[in-house]
């Protein structure tokens, strides 16, 4: 029983770092192994995080009123989103920081019944820190028309 | 003494709640009237800030009010509208920097 404890372990009965301890090491971060193969995983998926996840995309918040309108009155919509998580030195992780934008556009539309869009539009932003995250959050305010 | 050091957490507290706030900025040019016609062209501006550490703003409140002022230079005093935004984030290690880009249509009325 003791030798198999003592390969489990990487130490032989002497104390000494065994053969097949040193051999799975090796084998342990040796190119192609599980390790790295996680590793090279886990980089990708930051990489692509940071790539493709950095961006809201063009959204429309001072649309061109149509020829004819009615002004339906004043609106607010505000939407948040938070970049985290635990430390500045992992704050990549967005929360639904991305569509900020857009949510609060639609918020403002669907904040009066009926209304297609908004005219004289006025955008802001604030943002706080949460500890273990820095939150953002979006304000658009504007006239309702249809 | 006390009071020196309750002034100056007053202080330290109204600078943190203010540096949180973005300056407004009103898009498109205000019209009571139909959108003017003309040679339509799109425009574009820009505003970056880093946020630094945890809290630490620079340049970050004021980011949108740059992209438009760039944005309204570049229409040149034309009718601006459809205005759209785009917000990006890249993330430095020490801090995240943030963009505003905003793209709008400039249109110069025929009758100028």
């Amino acid at each position: 029983m003791l030798p198999l404890c003592s390969i489990g372990s990487g130490y032989g009965i002497n104390g000494q770092r065994n053969v097949f301890s040193r051999e799975v090491e090796r084998m342990r971060w040796s190119p192609g192994s599980p390790a790295i193969l996680a590793l090279y995983c886990a980089v990708a998926m930051i990489g692509a995080t940071a790539l493709t996840g950095c961006a809201s995309g063009l959204t429309t918040v001072a649309p061109t009123p149509p020829a004819e309108y009615s002004r339906l009155g004043s609106t607010k919509g505000s939407a948040c989103g938070s970049l985290g998580i635990v430390a500045t030195a992992y704050y990549f992780v967005p929360m639904g920081i991305n569509d900020r934008v857009e949510r609060a556009y639609k918020e403002a539309v669907a904040g009066v019944p009926g209304a297609t869009g908004l005219v004289d539009v006025t955008i802001k932003e604030d943002w706080y820190w949460w500890v273990i995250g820095t939150a953002r959050c979006v304000t658009v305010t504007g006239e309702a028309i249809k | 003494m006390r009071t020196i050091v309750r002034q100056l957490v007053v202080i330290a507290v109204a600078a943190l709640l203010t540096a949180c706030s973005g300056m407004p900025v009103a898009l498109g040019t205000r019209a009571s009237g139909p959108v003017p016609v003309g040679d339509a062209r799109t425009v574009k501006g820009e505003g970056c800030g880093f946020q630094l550490l945890l809290l630490i703003p620079i340049s970050i409140n004021d980011r949108a009010e740059r992209a438009y002022m760039q944005l309204e230079q570049q229409a040149g005093g034309d009718f601006i509208t459809d205005v759209q935004v785009e917000e990006r984030w890249t993330y430095a290690l020490v801090g995240t920097q943030y963009c505003t880009m905003m793209q709008a249509t400039a249109i110069r009325p025929n009758s100028r």
